[in-house]
């Protein structure tokens, strides 16, 4: 389920590229969203680091 | 403000210096392995990959596209983020089969002898404008700290000193089984460095140059036209052309190759970098703004790309400045010092190679390690030639970009590798040229044209210059050319089944069994002889012993699935030394397979089973529910009680389970994959005798396994192959030995029964006229006076008695074994023994043999006291009849937790080894003729079983002090029945003590 998020999201980033690219053409107060989206993912991929581990220890 | 040379070169030297030291240190062993091998060391070298363009040109790119500088830092991001779509197979394949670069997947993924040549070739091309733009960022940050001072000398040095270091730790082993762990802290200490040094920059532009984030605010707002003006919005192409390029870059560079999978094959490792590594790139992206917006602020008279030199020294900061030029030499060496080995290694293994071979002498190794260090020297070299070359004023995002498209050509075919099973060799080298044909065209010509009219040639008509424009045509058009041809011609054209296995190996999809084939070579011996041919005694021993170890097969291993296992590991082995492309040609040619008219083919049940279980974890729905039924099947072979075993068409074993592990005392690890041939006497007789007869059953096969007989039930099946449509035999053995021991007793006691219910008739028809004749006898002797008469009628009487005595003695054998006779109560040991041993001394025989009585008086069983005694009648009869006069004989208790243990044990002549074994068969006796009926202890052994009791006979007494290997001990084991005290006291009471001796 995760991993499936990770993939969507990063492929969103693809197609809504041009938007991220010109992010500093519109206000500039929103600035951190960007940076936001990008911690999420990184939140995202070690929860999944994390849960992987627990289940090759259990396993 | 002007730094001096010295000082630059003083601090540069420093900087490089603490690099070789803690590269020499690592290499020496002296920083602990725990640091040497923590994943955030391997997300760290990882950060090889934010070179000039991430330090430098990232703030000229957000000058010009404002957030668009994201892209770059995007781009890398998602190729970890999305580590399991294609790194994490990468990384699987790249250590399963030792492939050393992309050239290497590739040789694999599309075998042709030109496949790693070509692969190679337009990489080092594609890369050269890299190599040079770090050189470029180099010399201009030290020509821009100090102007007196020709930058091409500077840079030259700079480029001795990285071909040094390269030299040094970069290409110290040949195999990329063994790892650089030197180059790898240096890169990790590269990575820290250059993450602090603009770290720190950007800390000071917010604080010092600004007065915090809401003096950032107030002048964003202010200046908003200002960096509006300077900025390009990006297309929406342009926008995603950007983005594919830096996700390409950061899968087909081959500096990050090497340091993600070279150096480092942990796949834990790359689930920390998953996130560890974009965690690091977000850090450095937030660290770009706030330097572009210092610079702006400050009007630094630099290009914008060099802006972080700028801030220190528009600020009049020495620290600041030295920190710039510190964190831009860090980034340009780290990736000059990991992609030179890189190309190097890749350009001597499928270039150089195929072409040249070093010999076979015993210095290949450091021949072929220093013609890697000499084409370290030459492509730097290189790359410091087009950096002469260029135009000056070409910026570095401009170069890096030539770079990067040219590696997103590799992309389409590192995407058929794993994700497309119809790719093939022919597509992908058709479309890596096509477009190739297009970058070349379309970005390096325009380059090609700086360097022709530097070198005032005027005939190449100059094309245009490289813009955004021309950026995101040629990645539109290479790409597309790429993809089409790519695609057409993979459809067009047919996959060889070498392809087709290569495929299903990286796409992790064991659809069928391969196909294995027996080796011409049939021993190890004959392997080393066949690679010496190509690689020399010394390093073919040397590389099968190593591939031996590795496999822990023995030397002498002659099995064809193991030569096939060892055939297979040093193509692997090799690869990682000479390349795919080499490792293939010469495992091909010296260890050829047989021809196919004579070789059977056989499917190669193990590398299926052993790749399943590798894939296990990455199965998914249906799959994993048919893995899981496959797995039951499986265990339930190999746990089956019958013993279980297949011969494949070619006679080699594929089945033994451990049934027939346990039957056959032959370990399954030692038996699989051998001829049948190989299996021991006397299973190969039994096996092929039954393989090669009509029936499908066997019943009863008696055989004679050394110590042991067995009788076995044989059966056998044919399962048909899926591929060779040949039959492989199944054949089950049951172990029928324990059933047929059994029969036996079961005979034989049913013999038994028959003697004592013919004794017992017999007793009975005999007693009647015996008594007849003991009272004819007795009338006989009251009614005469005559002496003689009257002592005949004595004889007469005396052997009636006899007669009786035997008979009685019949009566009781047929009589025990059944139970219930009297009822079964506590019965104090000591107090049996001593009836017995009374009884015994009745007989007027064998004067001056003592019997002592050792046995414990609170020691009970439950039993029939009388038929006990009788027990120990027998056994201390026989013990006397044994011993000599004046012997001893010892009757002793223990008591073992529910058990009581009585011996009875005898100073006599013992019983011989060979009788031991017969001395509880009816009718067995060593005495003479007329002296015993042979069943006294038989009906001793009667009653003991009837007590659910054991008994033993040991001859000569192993503890007889006086070693005159004579003496009989008698073991009986019975239940101990606990009694209540104060219930039998008064029986306690009775006894006089433990110990009674009595002397007949």
């Amino acid at each position: 389920m995760l991993e499936r998020l990770v993939s969507f999201t990063v492929f969103g980033l693809f197609i809504f590229a041009p938007v991220v690219a010109n992010w500093w053409q519109f206000p500039l107060s929103d600035w951190y969203l960007q940076y936001f989206i990008w911690l999420v993912l990184i939140a995202l991929c070690y929860w999944i680091q994390l849960s992987e581990r627990d289940k090759s220890g259990h396993g | 403000m002007n730094f001096g040379l010295w000082q630059l070169f003083s601090i540069g030297f420093v900087y490089l210096s603490a690099l070789f030291g803690l590269a020499y240190a690592t290499d020496k062993g002296w920083i602990p392995q725990k640091v040497v091998q923590h994943p955030a060391v391997y997300v760290l070298s990882l950060g090889v990959f934010a070179g000039s363009i991430a330090f430098y040109a990232s703030v000229h790119l957000a000058y010009h596209y404002g957030g668009g500088y994201l892209l770059y830092f995007a781009g890398a991001s998602a190729v970890f983020l999305v580590s399991p779509l294609l790194l994490a197979p990468l990384k699987r394949i790249a250590k399963t089969h030792n492939l050393g670069s992309l050239a290497d997947v590739f040789a694999f993924r599309y075998p042709t002898p030109w496949t790693g040549g070509v692969v190679a070739t337009l990489m080092l091309i594609g890369v050269l404008p890299l190599i040079a733009l770090q050189i470029q960022a180099v010399s201009v940050t030290i020509h821009i700290l100090n102007q007196e001072f020709s930058q091409d000398i500077l840079a030259i040095t700079f480029c001795f000193l990285i071909t040094l270091f390269a030299m040094l730790f970069g290409a110290r082993h040949l195999s990329i089984r063994e790892k650089h762990e030197g180059l790898v802290m240096a890169i990790a200490l590269e990575s820290v460095t250059k993450l602090l040094a603009i770290a720190t920059i950007a800390l000071f532009s917010l604080y010092s140059v600004f007065g915090g984030m809401d003096d950032v605010s107030t002048w964003l707002v202010e200046n908003l036209d200002l960096l509006r003006s300077q900025e390009v919005a990006l297309t929406h192409g342009q926008a995603r052309s950007l983005l594919l390029i830096f996700f390409a870059a950061a899968i087909g560079l081959p500096h990050i190759y090497h340091m993600g999978f070279t150096e480092n094959s942990d796949a834990s490792a790359l689930a920390t970098a998953r996130w560890g590594f974009p965690l690091y790139l977000l850090y450095f992206s937030l660290c770009i703004p706030p330097i572009l917006w210092a610079g702006l602020k400050l009007n630094v008279p630099t290009e914008p790309e060099y802006f972080i030199l700028g801030i220190g020294m528009s600020s009049q900061n020495d620290f600041i400045t030295m920190l710039g030029f510190v964190g831009g030499l860090s980034a340009a060496s780290s990736i000059l010092i990991v992609i030179t080995p890189a190309l190097a290694s890749m350009t001597l293994n499928h270039v150089i190679l195929p072409i040249y071979r070093p010999g076979t002498s015993v210095r290949i190794y450091l021949r072929l390690l220093n013609m890697r260090r000499a084409l370290i020297a030459a492509i730097i070299l290189a790359g410091y030639g087009l950096y002469r070359t260029l135009d000056v004023n070409q910026n570095l995002i401009s170069l890096g970009i030539v770079s990067f498209v040219a590696v997103l050509q590799f992309l389409p075919g590192l995407a058929g590798t794993f994700l497309w099973r119809g790719a093939n060799r022919n597509g992908f080298i058709a479309g890596l040229i096509a477009g190739f044909l297009v970058w070349f065209v379309s970005l390096m010509l325009p380059l090609l044209n700086d360097i022709f009219s530097n070198m005032q040639i005027t005939a190449v008509p100059l094309l245009y210059d490289l813009n955004e424009t021309v950026w995101h045509k040629a990645v539109q058009l290479s790409l597309g050319a790429n993809l089409m041809t790519f695609v057409v011609v993979s459809y067009l054209t047919s996959t060889t089944p070498e392809e087709q296995k290569a495929a299903d190996a990286c796409l992790a999809a064991p659809n069928r069994p391969s196909h294995r084939r027996e080796l011409e070579a049939s021993s190890v011996h004959e392997i080393k002889q066949s690679l010496a041919m190509a690689l020399g005694r010394s390093v073919s021993d040397r590389e099968v012993d190593l591939a031996l170890a590795e496999l822990r097969i023995a030397v002498d291993e002659q099995r064809p699935y193991a030569l096939y296992l060892l055939r297979d590991k040093m193509e692997r082995n090799l690869s990682s030394m000479l390349g795919q492309t080499i490792a293939h040609r010469i495992i091909g040619s010296f260890l050829p397979y047989k021809d196919d008219s004579s070789s059977t083919f056989t499917e190669n049940v193990y590398e299926f089973e052993s790749r399943i279980e590798e894939y296990q974890t990455q199965l998914t729905g249906l799959a994993a529910e048919v893995d899981s039924l496959r797995r039951h099947h499986r265990q339930t072979l190999q746990e089956l009680p019958t013993a279980v075993c297949s011969i494949g068409v070619d006679g080699e074993v594929l089945t033994w389970n451990h049934a027939m592990t346990q039957l056959t005392k032959l370990e399954s690890d030692a038996i699989v994959g051998s001829p049948s041939k190989a299996i021991d006497e006397p299973w190969l007789s039994l096996l092929t005798e039954f393989s090669e007869q009509d029936v499908t059953h066997v019943l009863k096969k008696r055989v004679e396994t050394g110590d042991s007989t067995r009788w076995l039930n044989l059966h056998k099946a044919a399962i048909e192959e899926s591929i060779s449509r040949q039959d492989n035999l199944v054949i089950v053995i049951e172990d029928i030995t324990e059933n047929q021991v059994l029969e036996d007793k079961l005979l034989h006691s049913e013999r038994l029964a028959s003697i004592g219910q013919l004794a017992a008739s017999v007793a009975h028809e005999i007693g009647n006229p015996i008594t007849g004749i003991a009272c004819l006898a007795q009338n006989l002797k009251l009614e005469t006076d005559n002496a003689e008469m009257k002592e005949m009628s004595d004889q007469i009487l005396d052997q009636t008695e006899r007669i009786s005595a035997i008979l009685q003695s019949l009566v009781n054998f047929a009589h025990s074994g059944q139970h219930a006779i009297h009822p079964m109560l506590p019965v104090q040991i000591n107090q049996v023994v001593t009836e017995a041993i009374q009884l015994l001394a009745l007989s007027p025989k064998y004067k001056g043999i003592t019997f002592i009585n050792q046995c414990d008086a609170n020691l009970f069983t439950n039993g029939d006291s009388q038929k006990l005694c009788q027990v120990f009648v027998n056994l201390l009869n026989n013990a006397r009849d044994a011993s000599k006069p004046d012997d001893n004989i010892l009757i002793t208790s223990q008591v073992d937790s529910n058990k009581a243990i009585i011996e009875i044990v005898d100073e006599g002549h013992g019983i011989p080894s060979s009788y031991i074994g017969k001395v509880f068969e009816p009718f067995f006796t060593t005495k003479g003729p007329g002296q015993g009926t042979g069943l006294g202890l038989a009906i001793v052994y009667s009653i003991i079983e009837e007590h659910d009791g054991e008994i033993q006979v040991e001859s000569p007494v192993s503890d007889n002090n006086d070693q005159s290997n004579s003496g009989t001990k008698v073991t009986i084991v019975l239940p101990r029945y606990h009694h209540r005290t104060d219930l039998y006291a008064d029986l306690n009471a009775r006894e006089s003590g433990p110990f009674i001796s009595i002397k007949t």
